[in-house]
């Protein structure tokens, strides 16, 4: 059988331990990165150096940042006393994009997963009572994913909040806007359902 | 409802299959291990999403095949009329890297699609099919372990309620993550702190599913008990009892309430719980019992008093109460799925369960090793089809 020179399949295995990649891509993506002059071989490879060597979590939130506390956080603009939890970055830009929440984030990095070995301890919670000891806040609001996890980390907060005085509040989850009834999978379909308000 | 059109890629000992089956009685005819049951479970799959005996999906794949498919053109007297079904079990996908296919390992993914509408969630496969399969292996569900009688409701109820299916897996989840937080616990891995997260979890979902099992016992007892008097002239009563694993008032019916019994519940177990490592009471513990007698008050338990004749009765019975409860529900007969059940069953239940195939303009697939097992009568009306080793040809077709 024909093999690959050594340090081409190197590269191909490296790119095969990437999310979502699976043998062929991985096998694209090198042989893509074989054609490339010299000069964007290594832009490319500093990128990812430098985003190791620079990038690190904001000192207040937990959001990725390169400084020491991270763009939103800065933002005087942005009120200080309400402020929305997230499991991940992710979830964060996906919030920001929508340009409606005007207050601050903390990113837990993770939901509650026994199975993964992730409880409280495990999240950045007294990272986020120790933020909340030094500010009024108005409200926290919970935006986890609907799931099982998502939901046992939110109801955990909420308790835990609550206990403090706080105002917490959850998104909603249910059927995306501008979708047809009809053409919402029935899982969404329950949860909005469930959650369905008086009127 | 009927299924006009079945096709099967890689879906156990058949590579690819393709039959236009009859409106009425299709009997299945072939020596043992040819491919009989397999294509009943394949129905049952579009049915229900779950194999009624695989212990894991992935078992249905084909050996050396990375995935399998089944699709079937439904015809439907009501609702949503015709419908075209596919499943995919195993498509690889992402998650096919070269690990795992060296290792040949299939992926446990379920894809559907409906109409050749976009991929959908496994859960919208529910409603288009419905099926009842009656199997030779039914005696387990009289005579066998709880787990058996929890597979038989959940495999019915889930076949008429997505929602069901939906706290199903949600449940499963929550309970795994509760008891390893429990062990880990136990163990001083873990601070008991998120305990009460996951305790609501279990009770959120669990309730669901308690809520949805107890409804549908009361609708199948009914027709259970009918059932009975009828196959037996008369002689015998059939009591079905929902057992759940801590006390439910009998007025506690909707899910809140079932809610706030299983919370009680709990905390009264919560020392038990931390000590053993595991979550005590919930729907995974749940039971039923069948009672049998000339008149309800003196009936007794049929799995530990019923002779075996009496066991076999209580469990035919209950697949057709539940023919006729989804026929109920659904508003036209289910597809009716007879696995091997003749040769175990005497003459009186053999003509009662063939009457059934012939009559009520219901479609059937009946397996058998030999034609001569059928009367003449069965024998003329079928549509009959060869079996043999993963080929399915049409007797004088």
């Amino acid at each position: 059988m024909v093999q690959y020179a050594k340090p081409l399949a190197r590269l191909v295995g490296e790119f095969e331990k990437l999310p979502g990649i699976g043998p062929k891509s991985a096998q694209r993506l090198a042989f893509y990165v074989m054609r490339l002059s010299d000069e964007e071989a290594k832009t490319l490879g500093d990128a990812i150096a430098e985003v190791k060597a620079k990038i690190g979590y904001c000192k207040t939130c937990y959001n990725f940042t390169d400084q020491e506390e991270c763009e939103i956080c800065r933002d005087s603009r942005r009120s200080d006393t309400h402020i929305c939890v997230v499991a991940d970055p992710r979830d964060l830009i996906a919030i920001e994009k929508t340009g409606e929440f005007r207050g601050k984030y903390h990113v837990l990095g993770g939901v509650l997963a026994p199975m993964e070995g992730i409880g409280p301890d495990q999240l950045k919670l007294r990272e986020l009572l120790a933020r909340l000891q030094t500010i009024e806040a108005e409200e926290i609001v919970l935006a986890m994913n609907p799931s099982v996890e998502g939901d046992a980390t939110a109801m955990y907060l909420a308790k835990l909040l609550k206990t403090l005085g706080l105002r917490v509040t959850q998104i909603a989850h249910g059927i995306p806007v501008g979708g047809d009834l009809d053409y919402a999978d029935q899982a969404t379909l329950i949860q909005a359902y469930d959650g369905r308000r008086e009127m | 409802m009927r299924v006009s059109r079945l096709e099967l890629f890689d879906f156990r000992n058949y590579e690819t299959c393709r039959i236009e089956p009859g409106a009425g009685l299709n009997v299945l005819v072939g020596a043992n291990a040819q491919g009989k049951t397999n294509l009943l479970e394949a129905v049952g799959v579009l049915a229900t999403t779950k194999s009624v005996r695989a212990g894991r999906d992935t078992e249905m794949v084909r050996f050396g095949a990375e995935a399998c498919r089944i699709v079937a053109e439904v015809v439907k007297e009501t609702g949503s009329g015709d419908t075209l079904l596919e499943i995919a079990i195993g498509a690889g996908g992402a998650q096919s890297t070269a690990v795992s296919a060296s290792t040949a390992r299939v992926s446990e993914r379920k894809l559907v699609k409906i109409n050749h509408g976009k991929q959908t969630r496994i859960a919208d496969l529910i409603g288009h099919l419905n099926a009842v399969f009656f199997s030779s292996l039914d005696l387990d569900i009289v005579r066998g372990e709880p787990t058996e009688r929890r597979r038989f409701l959940d495999y019915e109820i889930a076949q008429v309620s997505p929602a069901y299916l939906l706290a199903y897996a949600q449940f499963k989840k929550a309970l795994e993550q509760r008891n390893r937080l429990l062990k880990d616990i136990r163990f001083g891995a873990m601070s008991p702190d998120a305990l009460d997260a996951w305790t609501e979890q279990i009770i959120r979902h669990g309730a669901r599913l308690m809520e949805r099992r107890r409804a549908y016992i009361a609708q199948l007892a009914h027709h259970a008990d009918t059932v009975q008097r009828g196959i037996t002239d008369g002689a015998e009563t059939l009591t079905v009892e929902y057992c759940p694993s801590f006390a439910l008032d009998t007025g506690a019916v909707g899910e809140a309430e079932i809610a706030e019994a299983f919370r009680v519940a709990l905390a009264g177990m919560r020392r038990e719980e931390l000590a053993r490592g595991s979550t005590l009471l919930g729907p995974q513990r749940d039971d039923l019992q069948f009672r049998v007698g000339t008149d309800a008050a003196s009936a007794t338990d049929v799995r530990l008093y019923g002779s075996q004749g009496q066991q076999r009765t209580v469990a035919l019975a209950l697949r057709l109460a539940e023919r006729r409860l989804l026929e109920e529900m659904v508003g036209e007969p289910p597809v009716v799925l007879l696995d091997d059940v003749l040769s175990d069953l005497d003459e009186r239940r053999r003509k009662e369960v063939l009457a059934l195939s012939l009559t009520g303009g219901q479609q059937t697939f009946l397996t058998v090793t030999e034609t001569d097992a059928l009367p003449p009568e069965a024998r003329d009306a079928a549509t009959i089809w060869e079996v043999n080793a993963g080929v399915i040809t049409r007797r004088g077709g």
